[in-house]
């Protein structure tokens, strides 16, 4: 046979139709899980002047968090249909795993940062809510969080290593996905 | 009516058009002319007073020839190209264009273009506002300057009326209206019907001669549904023919008469409607081979003519593979004899005569051919291995160049293309000339598979559109390095009779030619586009001559020559725009045309 | 019920494009635009949202046996590959594509939000977002007109059955006999492409016969399922988590011994 050729020099694949809608839900999504993380560890092994670390990566985490999803829900399709995500979990479809992960963060975030919004006394406005976030049993809820908010940080990488785009499955590219907070957290340390 | 009807060189069944330059005056000569002792068209009287009593009923008698002189004669070449001249020339005033789309098909496009513009009047019926029906605004052109008045009527697709196709096996399939047509279109036959009954009506209280045909045409079908359409079997009956005292149908075209007593369309259809409302070509059995229970087959239901020569002399089959009818010499006819032609499709040839029957000498029809003369159509009965008359070129092929070639002949150097090709020498039909170094390509324009002639039944479809959305010319990688044209570069083709801009594909499938030892290049130019529809271009028709074979004036512009250049084409026309340069010139107007064009320049009137 | 699909042989397809014009009419789908590309007779360039059969043309200059240089065209009806392991159908979040019971893949289209993640995922660039509905589409093997009992628009339109639609067993083997006979004949290029396949993809339920390799024709000479990445992306981003996770913990538990 002849060596190998194109077909007019047309692309093989198709690219996906995303954009920066996509590009800053990335950004935002390693900055919650890691800004999460960070404050879920100080608040676990930090001592009390740690505490400002734990308020502003959970307060972080929450507008990220908030924010992502608009995000992403601007960029289908079909935007009314946005719940149908939620439908079934896949195992193997990375962007099913990302969604059910971001959706179990999202309520940790939003418990803990609840529990802290309550404890900074932001919430008395709201006597009933206020005290339901502060009897929240935060330790726990922030650590299944982080473990969700790593992997919201991390799946991106996954999610584009598994489509059939060449460059995006090499190796190097799953690296530089993990979170970068944690990244920025230490190196300010 | 002879400057506004269409005029047919043959009338229905393949009877001829009376012609004055044969001075056919008198029913008799016509019929002298016509009718032949030997062979099957000694019923040529039959048919066409049948004919005759079907278009004029009471009013075609044995006193007035069966109303000959309402016919047209033949006065010159009516063919199609011969017509545009006439238009041209300012001689036609009006002109119906049903389904056909001159403007951007006709050779010489421009030419045809520039003809339309001499007409007073025109009625375009089409599926879509087409080339020809929008003639008088298109590109480069001001429509102020055109007086002719253009009616556009939408019309029903095929599957929005009743009707039948015919194909070139012969066979009528008849199919239903599948959907009702949108908004005001309509059939042919809601058309014409309606026409005819208003051109009654305008001319039911004249007293002149030759409004007579039109006032006693016989126009009778019935009307049904909303819309008020024919009732086409109407139009079957009448095509298969009835006798005028009971109405009752005829059985096939044996029972037509030469008194008057029997009304029939088409002859050849005659037995279309056996009995009455049995419409054969509604029939739908097939089976595995002739399948004689499929519609119908004109004449006769006969699938293959002249099926007699599938039998040898003696009446047995050539071969057994290929056996189709053969004579049975006992079987029994049910009236005392013997003897008849059987087999797989119905005979052509006398039923119960037997192979060994020997010619009558002053026999009459087919009485004067032997059992062994399967041609019944032809006077000798016999098959022809070349035309003996009746053509003005041949019997035995040879080889001309084309008209516009870019090379000699080497056969004949001194005759190099056909000598009785019909030429148009006019101002407006400029020709290349033969090898001339100006026009140094071969060019021939040709069909697409997803398109259709010219764009009017494809180029309005979107599907179709985006498959082949622009007008190409297919070029040699060797033509295109030598003219520096790469792969989608625009380019301009032209000849004496105008240019047209294409996009380039450059493609191995074209092959420069080594011709007397040198390179001709060739260029395929498909002539799909216009400047209607979904999808324009230019239209390929334009760089044509207007050149005809001498024996039905079928046009010999396949193949001829052109120059090419890259780039976009350069003509501006009367708005400025750049458009395809149409012709070199204008001709003068006729005198009533300038003197109309005269008052609207003085402001005397509005255009 | 045994598995349906399409074997398309390209040695028999005449170009006639009755296939796009078929699908495109049966499924109501807008024309994608008049461009004229210049590559041979194909102006659709490719499979999109509202192009699901697309015909390639590939002008292919040989030098012939001393009679100067001969061209051979070659024609293609690009097609879903409807593949046994999907890269479209694992990527989907909401479930919309699915096999059915004809074993096609289809993408049911009052499910799919438009998320467009199929879209990279297909190893053949077939299915895309339409720009138009917001949702993903591509050829659904006429499974309205299965579901009738009656052959996929494509196939009963293309005038040579170079498409032919039926149980696969029974294509693969008909696929096969073909092959052999086109080399009995002296045709050794042909080969079948989908058939036999030892790739993630596995075989194809739309397969094709082709006369070039499969780049020639715009397609992947090794189709690769994407989410065979899956594991080891998930491995590898776990250790730099993990990594991360222990040297921001080691630093605040030095932070708080300080």
């Amino acid at each position: 046979m002849n060596k190998a050729r194109t077909y007019y020099d047309l692309p093989l694949l198709k690219k996906p139709s995303w954009s920066w809608e996509i590009m800053l839900y990335f950004f935002l999504g390693g900055l919650a899980g890691g800004s999460f993380l960070v404050s879920t560890l100080a608040d676990l092994l930090g001592s009390k002047q740690d505490a400002a670390v734990v308020r502003a990566g959970r307060f972080l985490a929450l507008i990220c968090i908030l924010i992502s999803p608009i995000l992403l829900i601007k960029d289908l399709g079909r935007p009314e249909r946005f719940h149908h995500m939620l439908r079934v979990l896949k195992l193997r479809s990375a962007m099913s795993l990302g969604t059910w992960a971001l959706t179990i963060f999202g309520i940790c975030c939003g418990f803990t940062t609840g529990h802290q919004l309550a404890k900074d006394g932001l919430l008395n406005w709201f006597p009933l809510l206020a005290r339901f976030m502060k009897a929240m049993p935060v330790k726990i809820i922030e650590s299944i969080g982080s473990i969700f908010g790593l992997f919201v940080a991390s799946y991106t990488g996954v999610l584009l290593a598994s489509t059939a785009v060449p460059v995006w499955g090499r190796c190097f590219s799953r690296l530089v996905f993990p979170p970068r907070s944690p990244v920025s957290r230490c190196s300010s340390h | 009516m002879i400057r506004t009807g269409s005029i047919l060189q043959l009338l229905p069944g393949y009877l001829v058009t009376p012609s004055a330059l044969r001075d056919e005056f008198e029913l008799d000569t016509y019929i002298q002319h016509n009718c032949q002792e030997a062979g099957w068209w000694v019923h040529y009287p039959e048919y066409f007073v049948s004919l005759m009593k079907a278009w004029y009923g009471n009013a075609a008698t044995a006193e007035n020839d069966y109303a000959f002189n309402y016919l047209p004669r033949i006065v010159g070449d009516h063919s199609d190209l011969a017509m545009f001249v006439t238009m041209k020339d300012g001689i036609m005033k009006g002109f119906f264009s049903l389904g056909q789309n001159p403007a951007a098909g006709g050779v010489n496009a421009g030419f045809h273009r520039a003809a339309l513009e001499k007409l007073d009047w025109m009625v375009v019926r089409d599926l879509y506002e087409i080339e020809t029906a929008a003639f008088w605004k298109r590109p480069g052109i001001d429509p102020t300057m055109i007086p002719t008045e253009v009616f556009f009527l939408p019309a029903a697709s095929h599957v929005e009326k009743e009707g039948s196709f015919t194909n070139t096996q012969r066979l009528i399939q008849y199919r239903d209206q599948a959907v009702d047509s949108p908004d005001d279109a309509r059939s042919e036959n809601w058309f014409l019907t309606e026409l005819c009954m208003r051109l009654k009506e305008r001319y039911k209280d004249s007293t002149k001669e030759r409004d007579k045909p039109i006032q006693n045409l016989v126009w009778n079908y019935r009307r049904s549904g909303p819309l008020q359409e024919p009732v086409v079997e109407d139009i079957v009956k009448e095509i298969n023919g009835y006798t005028i005292a009971d109405g009752k149908v005829v059985k096939d075209f044996t029972q037509l008469k030469a008194d008057g007593s029997t009304a029939c369309g088409v002859w050849i259809f005659s037995g279309i409607m056996p009995e009455e409302g049995m419409n054969l070509a509604r029939r739908r059995n097939p089976d595995n081979y002739v399948s004689l229970g499929w519609c119908f087959t004109w004449p006769a239901n006969r699938h293959i003519l002249y099926n007699r020569a599938s039998a040898d002399p003696e009446g047995k089959p050539w071969s057994e593979r290929k056996k189709y009818i053969w004579w049975d010499p006992e079987h029994d006819n049910g009236d005392g004899t013997k003897g008849r032609w059987v087999g797989y499709d119905i005979p052509d040839f006398p039923e119960t005569k037997p192979p060994t029957a020997k010619a009558e000498p002053m026999g009459s029809g087919l009485d004067a051919h032997s059992g062994t003369d399967p041609f019944t159509m032809n006077v000798e009965g016999r098959g022809r291995l070349y035309v003996p008359t009746g053509l003005t070129d041949g019997p035995l092929p040879t080889h001309y160049e084309p008209v516009e070639s870019p090379v000699t002949n080497l056969l004949y150097p001194k005759m190099p293309t056909n000598p009785v090709v019909k030429h148009w020498r006019r101002r407006d039909n400029p020709e290349n000339g033969m090898a001339n170094p100006q026009y140094p390509y071969a060019i021939t324009t040709y069909r697409l598979t997803e398109h259709h002639v010219g764009g009017a039944m494809s180029r309005w479809l979107p599907w179709l559109s985006e498959l082949q959305p622009a007008l190409f010319a297919e070029i040699s990688e060797e033509l295109a390095a030598e003219k520096g044209v790469k792969q989608g570069d625009w380019i301009t083709i032209w000849t004496e009779r105008g240019e047209v801009e294409a996009r380039a594909l450059v493609t191995p499938r074209m092959k420069p030619l080594k011709i007397e030892g040198r390179t001709v290049h060739q260029i395929g130019l498909p002539y799909h586009w216009g400047y209607q529809g979904v999808v324009k271009g230019d239209i390929a028709n334009d760089l044509l001559l207007l050149i005809a074979d001498r024996n039905v004036s079928m046009h010999e512009a396949k193949a001829f020559t052109c120059n090419m250049r890259p780039g976009r084409r350069s003509h501006q026309g009367q708005d400025g725009s750049i458009v395809a340069r149409e012709l070199p010139f204008v001709l003068p107007d006729r005198p009533a045309v300038a003197a109309t064009k005269q008052r609207w320049q003085d402001g005397q009137e509005q255009p | 019920m045994g598995q349906m699909g399409f074997f398309t042989d390209t040695t028999l397809c005449i170009g006639c494009k009755a296939c796009e014009v078929a699908c495109k009419q049966w499924n109501q789908l807008p024309a994608d635009g008049y461009t004229f590309t210049g590559h041979s007779y194909d102006n659709t360039g490719a499979l999109s949202a509202t192009t699901w059969r697309h015909v390639a043309f590939i002008e292919h200059s040989q030098p012939a046996n001393g009679t100067g240089k001969s061209v051979n065209w070659l024609m293609m009806s690009d097609v879903c590959k409807h593949c046994t392991y999907a890269g479209c159908m694992e990527a989907c979040p909401t479930g919309a594509i699915i096999r059915n019971e004809f074993g096609d893949v289809f993408v049911q289209p009052d499910i799919c939000n438009g998320c467009g993640y199929c879209v990279p995922s297909c190893p053949f660039g077939v299915v895309e977002r339409s720009r138009d509905t917001g949702l993903a589409a591509k050829c659904t093997l006429c499974y309205d007109r299965q579901k009738d009992g009656i052959e996929p628009a494509c196939a009963k339109a293309c005038p040579t059955d170079s498409i032919t639609f039926g149980d696969l067993d029974e294509l693969k083997a008909r696929a096969r006999k073909r092959v052999h006979t086109l080399h009995e004949r002296g045709e050794t290029a042909a080969y079948l492409y989908g058939v036999d396949e030892d790739t993630s993809v596995g075989d194809l339920n739309a397969f094709f016969l082709l006369m070039d390799r499969p780049s020639v024709y715009n397609l992947p000479e090794k189709p690769r399922l994407p989410q065979n990445n899956l594991v080891p992306g998930f491995m590898a981003s776990l250790i730099a988590a993990s990594f991360l996770t222990l040297t921001t913990a080691f630093s605040l538990w030095r932070r708080g011994r300080k």
